[in-house]
């Protein structure tokens, strides 16, 4: 694999991408860009000549930082089973970490999940990271996101200012989507990206 | 909170100064003074969006924020698009007269 150029303002998101946790998506995806960090996950390039596999190493060999989400353990009716790709991309992040290059190794990860501890449960050989629980409340998660990149890049604004700016972002986002021709309903990674960028040059 | 960020538009007066969400509002003759007016506003943290004539942003700084990254995705008309739409939103509100 080439050589990954690491951008110390580039931050991998491992998150689950169904509707149910969209509203912690979002408010994760917004707190990044706020702080003046890039959010990069494996839904922002539809190449079809890149496996998602080659896509993901790829992005993670380039993000200094990472959040990854292992909240999402429920089971899939149809199949009974749960998805691993979150424990996977963390895997493969702590294994970049922990085996890369000396830049590599500076990466930095915050893993959330729904409660306090649950993950002793499910994911026990992560003990001893950095873990926080966001309680599935998309402000609580702002303020997670905030508090672990302020231990990492300071002065960053309050958790409570971003909150605020995001509830202001939440009330303008159908008109947005509306006069921009885009289904609120059916945002991209990258329409999402674009117009929480735009909104926040001109209106935080 | 109110937003910090201060708009220079150009009007048929001359520049008018508006802060975001708010009713105050000032008109320069030059947009160099609408500018320094703006900045001297805040203390240390905020921004200054200015625009052109259609409304477009012509410049956008920002003082003691971070400073925002252009997403990697995203294609460019759709960029332009929302664009629009958010300079039209931005611009309805910070024009407003009742507001």
């Amino acid at each position: 694999m080439a050589k990954a150029y690491v951008r110390s303002k580039d931050i991998f998101l491992n998150c689950p991408f169904d509707a149910t946790y969209k509203p912690i998506f979002n408010a994760v995806l917004f707190t990044i860009a706020t702080l003046g960090f890039r959010a990069r996950c494996a839904l922002e390039i539809d190449d079809g000549g890149d496996t998602r596999l080659d896509k993901i190493t790829r992005i993670i060999g380039e993000c200094k930082y990472g959040i990854h989400d292992i909240s999402a353990t429920e089971l899939n009716p149809a199949i009974n089973l749960p998805r691993f790709n979150m424990p996977l991309e963390l895997g493969l992040f702590l294994g970049c970490k922990r085996y890369g290059s000396p830049t590599q190794r500076k990466k930095s990860v915050l893993i959330l999940d729904r409660e306090p501890y649950r993950y002793r449960d499910f994911l026990s050989d992560i003990a001893g990271q950095d873990i926080h629980a966001h309680g599935a409340d998309p402000n609580h998660a702002i303020t997670e996101v905030r508090n672990w990149l302020a231990s990492k890049v300071r002065p960053l604004p309050g958790g409570a200012v971003i909150q605020e700016h995001y509830a202001r972002f939440s009330a303008a986002l159908p008109t947005m989507c509306a006069d921009s021709g885009l289904d609120p309903t059916a945002l991209t990674f990258g329409d999402m990206s674009l117009l929480i960028s735009k909104w926040l040059i001109s209106a935080r | 909170m109110a937003s910090k960020t201060y708009h220079v538009i150009p009007t048929s007066k001359g520049w008018l100064l508006r802060k975001a969400g708010t009713t105050d509002k000032r008109v320069f003759t030059t947009q160099r003074e609408a500018v320094a007016s703006a900045r001297r506003h805040f203390n240390s943290t905020g921004q200054i969006v200015v625009h052109d004539a259609q409304g477009k942003i012509r410049r956008a700084v920002s003082y003691g924020l971070p400073k925002i990254q252009p997403p990697r995705a995203g294609n460019h008309a759709k960029a332009m698009r929302i664009e629009k739409a958010i300079t039209s939103m931005i611009l309805g509100d910070v024009l407003s007269p009742a507001n």
